[in-house]
């Protein structure tokens, strides 16, 4: 009797360690049905309210009230484009062209998912601010220091940036996955 | 090497099924969790909230945007049906999004399908009696008494950050009586 129980209990424990291993990699990493644009992740599929009970919980926990629709498409990266996590004590560039849209912006959070506070109050980075090179391409550096031309503020923590394209054009709603997103480049760390 | 295997295969089959139960309860119940710890941070249901320009501090919506002006209401149909209505702003991108108990976003509309910004709308559970839409409205079934409805308005001019806040302060919610009239506040 005491070998069934012992064996049961340990039953319900793997069951259990197991059981949120497989919410970890279904949910909690935030990588369900989405596609990549290099460190870019999005939603899959447009906002639809038939979506699958996965689909809905990654949803929930990672882009609550941010569904892709056809008029806006919302992008998230928590590493650079050589995979590393994006760290505040490091200098980052973002390079590249602008997203094909009406219009868009670029905003940092901190591992809380909440705006990062700094001295300016300046938080994001957008089609209407953002100063262009004479090609045309930007280039916006996240820094936790100010830094010359365009600057995103971050902590000294791990953050993520997102880039809401609103009324983008209809090819990046088609296939979210080659938008051509900005290149994340790691440039220097302490 | 068998025996073995036949004595540890049904405990293993049993460790499997317990974590695949898990893994689904959890994922089942997680969006409304998150909805309703949500709603608990936004207060009081059918009246809208004013949220000033989001900053380090604001902590009501995970990873709020700073270009966009909010106008949030949470919902409680239960009692009554809930009367909506604003006057957005025309040249700049905004939409109103209705969220369930579950964050399915059931409804919504934007700029490009209002262009004149004027939005008229009651929320009501299907089969709620004692209901009358006023003229103009449209009526919106939502699947669960409880929600959000959330108003977003892009700042994609700060020089016209005025209007576009007096816009914004145009948006209500309230419960409607059965006379077809709503409530007053809100």
């Amino acid at each position: 009797m005491m070998q069934f129980l012992r064996k049961a209990l340990l039953t319900l424990v793997v069951g259990i360690i197991l059981g949120l291993a497989l919410t970890w990699f279904t949910v909690m990493r935030g990588t369900f049905g989405t596609v990549t644009d290099g460190p870019w992740r999005t939603s899959a599929t447009l906002d639809h309210h038939n979506a699958n009970p996965f689909e809905r919980a990654t949803t929930a926990w990672h882009r609550l009230f941010a569904r892709n629709t056809d008029a806006t498409v919302t992008y998230t990266a928590g590493h650079d484009s050589g995979g590393q996590a994006l760290d505040g004590n490091c200098i980052y560039r973002i390079t590249g062209h602008e997203p094909d849209a009406q219009w868009w912006t670029m905003t940092a959070y901190g591992p809380d998912g909440y705006l990062i506070k700094n001295k300016r109050g300046l938080y994001s980075v957008s089609k209407a601010s953002v100063a262009r090179r004479r090609n045309g391409t930007i280039v916006i550096t996240a820094a936790h220091q100010r830094a010359p031309g365009n600057w995103i503020a971050v902590g000294t923590s791990h953050f993520s940036l997102t880039m809401r394209l609103y009324e983008p054009a209809p090819g990046v709603v088609a296939d979210p996955a080659n938008a051509l997103m900005p290149v994340i480049t790691r440039v220097v760390c302490p | 090497m068998k025996a073995w295997v036949l004595r540890t295969l049904p405990w293993a089959l049993a460790a499997l099924v317990i974590a695949m139960a898990l893994n689904l309860a959890i994922v089942l119940a997680l969006p409304a969790f998150v909805m309703g710890r949500t709603l608990a941070l936004l207060g009081p249901p059918n009246s809208m909230h004013d949220v000033a320009r989001v900053d380090a501090d604001y902590r009501a919506l995970a990873r709020p945007s700073p270009d966009l002006l909010y106008a949030i209401c949470p919902y409680d149909v239960s009692a009554a049906p809930l009367a909506i209505a604003a006057a957005m702003p025309r040249g700049t991108y905004w939409s109103v999004a209705m969220f369930d108990s579950q964050t399915d976003n059931f409804f919504r509309r934007n700029n490009r399908q209002v262009p004149d910004g004027t939005v008229h709308f009651v929320l009501a559970r299907k089969g709620q009696a004692g209901m009358a839409v006023p003229n103009g409205s449209t009526l919106v079934y939502t699947p669960s008494s409880k929600g959000l409805v959330l108003f977003r308005i892009l700042i994609d001019d700060h020089a016209d950050l005025a209007r576009l806040d007096a816009a914004r302060r145009t948006a209500r919610c309230a419960p409607l009586q059965a006379t077809g009239n709503r409530n007053s506040g809100g």
